[in-house]
């Protein structure tokens, strides 16, 4: 069997999406330890939206794209049968998806499509002696589990997302893959969603996947009403407000703030967590952030394992005091 | 509106691992009870809503042992109507997708309702598995539904991710999976939950249901508490102090252009 590998471009409003570069490296780890395949990249869009050029950086071997107006914006339904097509037909030893919004539709998908076996979110996927190992968080994050199957045929995997992704960069590019059309027609797979509108944030809120400086909140502010001194901590450093998912659900704060694999990804130079305590969902939004600093009141709490600084201690008498502290050093008066 | 409402029973402490004869095994904590994975609780909550507004009948389902039955009660005291248990130990998404199928194949539902992810698999993979196996459209991280029962579909807005949504309308039968935040969570009284443990849920076998267990694809060959990427430097002491010590160590960072 070969060991190709075969893996779906992550891409949103006309752009690549950083985690399509971590998959071509996970791929090509991957093909190195089988002792050799091909590296592919499954490019989904409308025609002529560009996205192929995008793909020289990660380099892939071959980039097979179907294009069609039913797969210009993101159709789930579009997406996952035109994949499950196309993973029919080239028969990979793997099939690959960022767990991201749109792997995390297409993955499972295809997997029972098939069938094929199915490795869901997985931090890092290895080969050793033709078994096929996978790590992966599980239980709440409380373990993270090794699951190793025997690669008899097409497996599909899910890969999560995660920081310094260009540095994990195989050997230089050679010359950019020509781009194939694969002869996959969305129109004839009996799609029936419909996609009726995409709403993104405007461009004037706050997009704090920009900002250098991250003040990020979780339930362990205990009250909405406590969120002023969060705001306070974030204008004295000179950044933003952003959460976790928590506070989105109970509306205190709105969804383009969240941070994690539901919300955004962030990279700012310094994010100071208050009362997170660091679901695997959202430390998967914070891998690239540069010096990492955890105030919570629970010294096991997962986010002390990715901070620089930590404080064990209660948040709204430290708020108020870091506050103070960052307003007197930038020269502006306490209060 | 007739609605399955497939749901986890999930264990919120972390099992132990034990050697079983050289095989690693996940074993619960003694006495740690089941509870409805929270995705799953808005799933429920959602369906009575629609329930509420549209007529029909909510059914829930679990795939798991007799213990996790539990949380069917708290479905039923949420205000489902029947309950239905598939009889299996732990099983791979796929494997209860294909399970859920076979209950979705004997009935007759408009909308099939799960949660976007369980709190213990962390895989988000049955929803989409299901509707690949049925061949139905679907839709996940779903957090707005608006049934447009009189065309035949369902208008429903998801998430794209850091503030972008998407408005889809698929036909019915489909699948929907549900973000937590989707309605508010209802918290039964206790009298409707000891209401709701008298009236004990079917339950059916895979081989009842015509679906061969089959066996896992992939094993568990060990397992270890995730590693810390950093040991932080801890700081102590009053709050001031504490102020002083960690603003004193952020200068450089915040000082950096």
């Amino acid at each position: 069997m070969s060991s190709d590998v075969l893996l779906l471009v992550d891409h949103r409003a006309g752009a690549v999406e950083p985690t399509t570069e971590q998959l071509v490296a996970q791929a090509r780890a991957i093909v190195a330890q089988a002792g050799g395949g091909c590296v592919a990249a499954l490019l989904l869009g409308g025609e002529g939206d560009g996205l192929a050029e995008q793909l020289a950086g990660a380099a892939p071997d071959r980039i097979l794209a179907v294009e069609h107006p039913l797969l210009a914006d993101y159709n789930p339904e579009a997406w996952c049968r035109v994949a499950a097509e196309a993973v029919r037909r080239l028969e990979p030893a793997l099939f690959l998806c960022a767990h991201t919004f749109g792997g995390m539709d297409v993955a499972p998908f295809v997997a029972a499509a098939l069938p094929a076996p199915l490795l869901p979110n997985c931090l890092e996927l290895a080969v050793e002696g033709g078994v096929l190992a996978a790590e992966r968080l599980a239980h709440g994050g409380a373990w993270q589990t090794r699951l190793v199957l025997e690669w008899g045929g097409t497996v599909v995997a899910s890969v999560a997302r995660r920081g310094g992704g260009a540095d994990s960069r195989g050997p230089a590019p050679g010359p950019p893959a020509e781009v194939e059309r694969l002869a996959i027609d969305p129109g004839a797979l009996g799609v029936r969603s419909d996609v009726l509108e995409i709403r993104r944030p405007a461009a004037a809120d706050v997009d704090i996947a920009r900002a250098d400086v991250v003040v990020g909140v979780g339930r362990g502010i205990g009250d909405a009403s406590h969120l002023p001194a969060v705001e306070a901590l974030a204008d004295a450093l000179g950044g933003v407000v952003a959460c976790s998912r928590p506070l989105v659900d109970l509306e205190w704060l709105p969804y383009d703030r969240q941070v994690g694999a539901s919300g955004k990804a962030i990279q700012p130079k310094l994010y100071v967590a208050c009362g997170i305590s660091g679901a695997a969902q959202h430390l998967a939004g914070i891998a690239d952030a540069q010096t990492v600093v955890a105030i919570n009141r629970d010294p096991s709490a997962p986010i002390f394992r990715v901070a620089h600084y930590g404080v064990v201690g209660d948040l709204l008498e430290l708020l108020p005091a870091l506050t103070a502290e960052a307003r007197r050093r930038r020269g502006a008066p306490a209060g | 509106m007739d609605a399955l409402v497939c749901v986890k029973a999930v264990v919120r402490e972390p099992p132990r691992l034990r050697d079983e004869g050289g095989v690693p095994v996940f074993e619960r904590a003694r006495a740690a009870p089941f509870v409805l994975n929270e995705s799953d609780a808005y799933a429920v909550d959602e369906a009575v809503r629609l329930r509420k507004a549209h007529g029909g009948r909510v059914t829930a389902v679990t795939a798991g042992p007799l213990a996790s039955q539990d949380v069917l009660y708290a479905a039923l005291a949420k205000g489902a109507d029947e309950a239905l248990r598939v009889d299996v130990r732990e099983a791979e998404p796929l494997a209860v997708a294909r399970l859920l199928a076979a209950v979705v194949a004997r009935g007759r539902y408009d909308l099939i309702l799960t949660g976007v992810e369980s709190w213990d698999g962390l895989a988000s993979a049955v929803g989409p598995a299901l509707a690949a196996t049925l061949d139905l459209p679907f839709a996940s991280s779903v957090n707005a539904i608006e049934l447009r029962d009189g065309e035949g579909r369902v208008l429903v807005t998801r998430e794209l991710g850091g503030g972008t949504f998407q408005t889809l309308a698929l036909p019915l039968p489909a699948v929907v999976c549900v973000q937590s935040g989707i309605c508010r969570l209802s918290y039964p009284p206790t009298m409707r939950v000891l209401q709701a443990r008298r009236r004990p849920p079917r339950s059916a076998s895979p081989e009842s249901l015509g679906v061969e267990p089959g066996a896992p694809a992939a094993r568990l060959a060990g397992a270890v508490p995730p590693r810390s990427e950093r040991e932080p430097e801890l700081l102590e002491g009053a709050p001031d102090a504490v102020a002083r010590a960690l603003l004193d160590r952020l200068e450089r960072v915040l000082a950096s252009p």
